[in-house]
């Protein structure tokens, strides 16, 4: 068994070897080049940059104060203007906090010229049925639902004071329905044939979270863990939550 | 010149190559006597998810931890306070107060049996695998009320546990997946089919069922096997088999089972069929262990039905609701039940605790 297998390893070895040179002669041709793209993610309140237990007001008018905001950005890709080349980005999940990583690099993105990007908010399918997973997945980072396998896809903790009450504001938005992605334009198109380094800046704006269709009045929505309510704040998302600032 | 050097090198990497299969060829050929053999009439194999084969030192190491009091926040509680051994990993309580705060928890702890084969684990089916099923246990506050990075500081500075880490999956950094896996591993291991009922059905030595207990095996069949399907006695979903006619909000929709899941409405009430494998052994019943003894469980299915709208069709034939069973009837399925207790699976030294070993 043991011979066998050698041999039919060696045989493979052989077989190999004309490939092996041919990878080397090419190796003088040019290779393909590629760019890296650095993605900033900017958390801000009102326009202004999001802090920690600030008071702000919620476009319903109650004061609020942040003390956690955290999102899963995954699933990025760029595509060139004629279409023809897409750059998607290999294990894309990133955990933006409002005091940790507020940024990423894509590598070896082929030169092209882009203008339109694709990312989404949360964890897909493929991915959000299992929680042993390693970096911005991994459980420790406080997104996993221990009750209903799957991750947290948005978190904002603080506290309110409204017309009638005072307590916490907890969001957390998950579950597979409230996966979302998004296609966006770019301002301007990322053209990547002549540098090898481009940027692209994104930004969420908080008070959007709340604005519309569903005006959220603190009084009466200040927890969601998944169902109806978290749907409210998900459906919120595509009324200028995200945006895509500036890319060059 | 440079051609000859990648040659070369092509050579060399082969060369490590082949030294790299004898190693493995040898290992291979060693027996391994940890993995379990799954006894034919349950299953061909154990199913197991490709990034997280079963192996020796896996299950080793998820042994460890799931007799490890250290693992939770006051170092007092482990997996094993709320399943035990002897009880075929149940507790005997209704409701544990075994947590780190001493407060009852909400729901009964159910038997580990044959989890491999389970889609969806609590009696809701949230934990959608058993590599996810830990992080409840570990994190709940009225459980282990640990936080992860204060587990993994207490793994990374632990006398034995890095060493077992790197035995396991290779690697010196002991991260929170890894020891999900681990626990997963040793619990997919917790396999019984070794009763005097296995032994019945498979025309083994021993394999006798008197005339009593073969009547109530004829009832079982007519009446319970629908949901406690296979020799796995259980179809692994979801049913509504008439505790309750009322279903309250409070404790974030708990009491609605899988509909607390699903969010909804026709899955309100209903709750995961569990295994009856070694139910002598696993009192009190049902998901918030209210009924202590088999005979009332038999009661409640004969004559204490409560109708809702998601009652199970089984439990409401011909215009009433349950299963009508004279007592007989009853004593005889009771006499069934107790062929289920499988006393290999309770006394399996691989499966006991390794510290009290060493
Ligand atoms: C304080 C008691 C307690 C401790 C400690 C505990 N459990 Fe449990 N366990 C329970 C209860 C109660 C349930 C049922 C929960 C539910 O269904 O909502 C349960 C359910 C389970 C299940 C689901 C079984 C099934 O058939 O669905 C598994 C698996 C499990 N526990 C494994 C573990 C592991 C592994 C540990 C240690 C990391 C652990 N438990 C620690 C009480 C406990
Ligand atoms: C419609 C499906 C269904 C039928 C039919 C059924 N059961 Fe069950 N059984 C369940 C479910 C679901 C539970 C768990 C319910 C809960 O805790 O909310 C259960 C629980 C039990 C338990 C408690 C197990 C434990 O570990 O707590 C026993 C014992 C039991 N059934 C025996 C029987 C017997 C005997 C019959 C036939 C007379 C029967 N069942 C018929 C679905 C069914």
């Amino acid at each position: 068994m043991l011979i066998r297998f050698r041999s039919a390893f060696l045989l493979l070895i052989v077989l190999s070897l004309p490939f092996a040179f041919s990878a080397c002669s090419d190796d003088k041709e040019k290779e393909p080049a590629t760019a890296t793209v650095q993605v900033n993610v900017q958390s801000l309140v009102d326009g202004q940059n999001l802090q920690r237990d600030y008071p702000y007001q919620s476009p319903a008018g109650d004061t609020y104060t942040v003390q956690k905001f955290r999102f899963y950005l995954s699933n990025v890709k760029l595509i060139s203007e004629d279409g023809h080349t897409v750059y998607t980005e290999p294990d894309s999940y990133h955990l933006i906090t409002m005091d940790g990583k507020s940024g990423f690099k894509l590598e070896n993105v082929p030169a092209a010229r882009y203008n339109k990007m694709e990312f989404a908010i949360g964890v897909d399918e493929a991915r959000n049925h299992t929680i042993d997973q390693f970096g911005d997945l991994d459980p420790s980072n406080d997104m996993v639902w221990d009750w209903n396998t799957g991750y947290k896809f948005l978190l904002l903790e603080g506290l309110f004071t409204g017309d009638t009450k005072v307590g916490g504001l907890v969001f957390h938005v998950g579950e597979d329905s409230n996966f979302m992605l998004f296609n966006m334009d770019l301002p301007q198109a990322l053209d990547l044939r002549q540098k090898p380094d481009g940027n692209i800046v994104l930004q969420t704006e908080l008070s959007d979270l709340f604005r519309t269709p569903h005006l959220i009045d603190f009084d009466e929505l200040n927890t969601a863990m998944g169902g109806e309510n978290a749907r409210k704040i998900v459906e919120n998302y595509e009324n200028g939550f995200i945006k895509v600032a500036s890319g060059n | 010149m440079k051609k000859y050097g990648r040659l070369l090198s092509v050579f060399l990497i082969t060369a490590l190559a082949l030294v790299g299969c004898d190693l493995r060829d040898v290992e291979e050929a060693e027996p391994d006597s940890r993995i379990p053999e799954v006894p034919p009439n349950l299953a061909e194999a154990i199913p197991v998810p490709n990034h997280n084969p079963l192996t020796p030192e896996g299950i080793a190491l998820g042994r460890m931890l799931f007799y490890d009091p250290g693992l939770s926040a006051n170092g007092q509680v482990s997996c094993a306070s709320c399943h035990q051994q002897d009880k075929a990993f149940s507790d005997g309580q209704a409701l544990s107060k075994a947590g780190v705060s001493g407060k009852p928890l909400l729901r009964h702890a159910p038997t580990l049996v044959n989890l491999a084969w389970m889609d969806g684990m609590f009696w809701d089916g949230g934990a959608k695998n058993l590599e996810a099923v830990s992080m409840g246990p570990l994190t709940h506050a009225d459980e282990m009320g640990q936080n992860l990075n204060s587990l993994l500081l207490y793994l990374r500075q632990h006398r034995h546990y890095p060493a077992q880490f790197e035995k396991a999956f290779d690697t010196d950094s002991i991260t929170s997946p890894l020891v999900l896996r681990a626990l997963a591993q040793f619990q997919r291991t917790l396999i019984s089919a070794n009763s005097r009922y296995d032994r019945y059905v498979r025309k083994e030595p021993g394999g006798k069922l008197s005339s009593l207990e073969l009547q109530g095996m004829a009832l079982f069949r007519r009446h319970c096997d629908s949901c406690h399907a296979t020799d796995f006695f259980t179809d692994n979903r979801y049913h509504n088999n008439g505790l309750d006619s009322d279903f309250p909000e409070d404790h974030e929709q708990l009491a609605y089972g899988r509909g607390r899941i699903t969010g909804i409405a026709q899955d309100i009430g209903r709750y995961k069929t569990p295994s009856l494998r070694n139910i002598a052994l696993t009192a009190p019943y049902m998901h918030d262990g209210r009924f202590g003894t088999l005979q009332e469980v038999l009661q409640h299915y004969s004559s204490g039905i409560k109708s809702y709208a998601t009652l199970a069709p089984q439990l409401q034939q011909n215009g009433s609701t349950g299963i009508a069973l004279s007592l007989q009837e009853q004593q005889q399925l009771i006499a069934f039940l107790h062929t289920l207790t499988d006393s290999t699976f309770i006394s399996n030294n691989a499966y006991g605790n390794p510290w009290e070993l060493q």
